[in-house]
């Protein structure tokens, strides 16, 4: 008898077209890298950044890949196991971060194979980078991660860049926002140099001003598109929202991104005008946070399935900021100030809501808040992952504020963005069984306090 | 509505009760013993004959627990969580809080004036956290589960246990054994060990109004006096406590098929 060599996979059907084609900007990326590695261009590993350092290295020529992004397709397509085992073996604890012991399996093999990308490599591989750009946001883990790879690729500088991530109060003393943008251009200004110095060439401000205006269209766009599934029922949930991300999270400078997201949008709004819901007989309307378990997509499928759940919004660090202000971009010429602008505006732009409720931190809290409203959220999925701190911090205190605040319950799943064996389906489906009982009860405590859904 | 059978089907009891329109006239509780499709068979049978009836004579069944899946009889699987609130409220009406210790896991759920989930908390897959631990200990210390109320009262000097692991706790316990500790004290030092795991729970879901304690570990009084004092709340134990969930199964079931 033969053997059965195929991997299973929980994989959603996403509803809409778009999102199924989706998956074209996540191979771009790592065979457009490949190719560029063999025609003589840099490559360098960019850990998600939220704008503040991508442009800059592509403006200076370099191919980024995102190993964060690479963790998440290896766990899609159910091949993360072989690299968490060799980092397992390698001496890397299973708590630590499964993007982060995905990327350190994946680069012992890099350097085994003497930086020959190994055959059989999911979606081709990561190519063999000249830097390593690190960030501060978000995450503790981050730190040490890039610093870690270190013991398999010795000779790639690892550049960290910082961005201050003040609590509310702070947000609002009189002159912080501007320390801080001040303090985000000079951290660009070094990396500049830095660049200039590793590449030996210049940087074309003008070119990187031209990235910037795209990158920003696209991310409008995004936005806009945010904002049609706000419509009930939903046109889009986020089974389809985490293939959609990947263009305006990782490539928003991109054309064919900002092409692509025309062709959201249109499906979207052409769903909306006609009343057309992503999911048939939608009856709950949740929001999701925080990373979701991508090797197990298709479970989000069978809980609309089972019991009529649109996930209506999802984890707030992966949109698309709200468009800026004109009076925040009028004047400002340099593009290493709009990338600060930028990037501080999608840390800070829930700032206004986390001070209207008295919470903290405005980021990981008060969107959810915002938009269990606008979204008309009957519920909350936490998702605590093993192998995440920072999206599980804040999580269960989530929880808690939608609930007092705003009769929003919760129900708690935990599992892991990689890591499969921790993900428990069945105990997931059996806890959002009696989950609707509790939506139900909430619903008619919003009604009996006179709130709008 | 006629007769309604309701089965849980756990990890370490099999439980099964039998409703005429509504009204628990029948119950049978028995340790699984591994073997989940012949003890779902048994209680069922037993349940049935304590009344005189035949399978023949039941319009619905109900099921939860882990074993459902191995009944052989057509039935309706019916959410844990639901049925244990289901249960309480039928047994207790006025109960708001629910904390149920089985063999798997502990839950507190809180429950609606109908009886219907409003927020629950379910345990970390740990063996401290459950029943499990009891039967754990039982062994090491060669003393039936049963016996676990009476001798905690006797205790004079609780046990202190140093860890939150089950398979460390079942050294340490051997370890106070060979020291001589009593095994009284060493019963009442998992209880407090036990009753703090749980009670992190409970404070967590904020504990409203009346409130009971379910599942095999409801029969400790040694844990459930602990308890008590650790949430400055009365704690109540149905006379049965093992069989709020099959009652809840039959209830959940039986409206489901008559709507």
């Amino acid at each position: 008898m033969e053997k059965d060599n195929s991997v299973k996979t929980m994989k959603s059907a996403k509803t809409l077209k778009t999102a199924r084609e989706a998956g074209y900007f996540g191979k771009k990326m790592l065979t457009d890298a490949i190719k560029a590695q063999e025609e003589g261009h840099p490559i360098g590993w960019s850990m998600v950044s939220w704008w503040q350092g991508d442009f800059i290295a592509k403006a200076m020529g370099m191919h980024l890949v995102y190993p964060e992004n690479y963790g998440a397709f290896c766990a899609a397509v159910r091949q993360a196991e072989p690299y968490l085992e060799i980092a397992d073996s390698e001496g890397f604890p299973n708590n630590l971060c499964g993007y982060a012991r995905n990327c350190l399996g994946f680069a012992k093999c890099l350097r085994d194979n003497n930086y020959v990308i190994p055959e059989g490599a999911p979606g081709g591989g990561l190519a063999r980078p000249v830097l390593m750009l690190a960030s501060g946001c978000a995450c503790d883990a981050r730190y040490k991660w890039f610093q870690s790879l270190g013991r398999y690729l010795n000779d790639v500088p690892v550049w960290n860049l910082e961005m201050p991530q003040t609590g509310v109060k702070e947000y609002y003393l009189p002159g912080n926002k501007e320390k801080n943008l001040r303090f985000i251009v000079a951290e660009l200004r070094e990396f500049v140099k830095f660049m200039e110095n590793l590449l030996k060439k210049k940087l074309d401000y003008d070119k990187l001003h031209a990235m910037l205006d795209q990158a920003l269209k696209t991310l409008n766009l995004a936005w806009q598109v945010d904002l049609l599934r706000r419509a009930v029922p939903s046109p889009m949930v986020s089974q389809d929202f985490w293939s959609v991300m990947i263009p305006h999270f990782y490539l928003p400078d991109d054309p064919e991104a900002y092409s692509f997201y025309e062709r959201v949008y249109a499906e979207v709004k052409e769903k909306v005008d006609n009343g057309i819901g992503a999911i048939p007989n939608e009856k709950y309307r949740m929001m999701f946070s925080e990373l979701p378990p991508w090797h197990s997509i298709g479970f989000f499928d069978e809980l609309a399935k089972r019991y009529g759940i649109a996930m209506v919004m999802e984890s707030w660090n992966y949109h698309a900021p709200t468009p800026m202000a004109e009076e925040e971009l009028h004047g400002i010429n340099d593009p290493l100030e709009i990338i600060a602008r930028l990037t501080y505006h999608k840390w800070m732009e829930h700032n206004t809501v986390a001070r209207e409720f008295d919470t903290a931190p405005g980021f990981f809290n008060a969107a959810y808040l915002r938009w269990a409203q606008e979204y008309k959220a009957d519920g909350f999925f936490a998702h605590p992952l093993l192998s995440c701190r920072p999206a599980t911090y804040t999580l269960m205190h989530t929880r808690n504020s939608l609930e007092e605040k705003l009769k929003v319950p919760g129900v708690v799943v935990p599992g892991d963005i990689i890591d499969l064996r921790v993900f428990n389906s069945d105990e997931g489906f059996s806890k959002v069984e009696a989950f609707v009982e509790t939506m139900d009860h909430y619903r008619e405590l919003r009604k009996e306090a006179g709130m709008a859904w | 509505m006629g007769y309604t059978a309701g089965l849980d089907i756990g990890s370490a009891y099999s439980k099964a009760v039998i409703l005429e329109d509504g009204e628990l006239v029948s119950y049978y509780v028995k340790p699984t013993g591994g073997k989940f499709a012949l003890s779902a068979d048994l209680v069922l049978e037993e349940a049935l004959q304590k009344v005189g009836l035949s399978l023949a004579k039941l319009r619905y069944i109900g099921a939860c627990g882990l074993g459902v899946t191995f009944i052989s009889e057509t039935f309706n699987k019916v959410t844990e969580l639901s049925c244990h609130t289901r249960g309480v409220h039928y047994l207790m009406p006025t109960v708001r809080t629910v904390i149920e210790i089985g063999n798997q896991s502990a839950r507190v759920m809180k429950t609606t004036p109908k009886g219907k989930v409003a927020d629950s908390i379910i345990s970390d897959k740990c063996a401290t956290g459950s029943g499990r631990i009891m039967h754990i200990m039982a062994k090491v210390l060669r003393t039936d589960l049963e016996d676990f109320s009476r001798l905690s009262d006797k205790a004079t000097k609780p046990a202190k246990f140093t860890t939150n692991c089950a398979v460390f706790l079942e050294t340490e316990a051997i370890s106070r054994v060979a020291e001589g500790t009593p095994k009284e004290d060493i019963i009442a030092g998992l209880n407090q060990t036990l009753a703090g795991k749980i009670s992190a729970m409970v404070h967590r879901m904020k504990i409203e109004a009346d409130c009971v304690m379910t599942g095999g570990v409801a029969l400790n009084a040694g844990l459930v006096s602990i308890m008590e004092k650790e949430l400055g709340h009365k704690i109540q134990v149905p006379d049965e406590p093992m069989i709020t969930g099959a009652i809840g199964a039959a209830l959940i079931t039986a409206e489901k098929a008559e709507n």
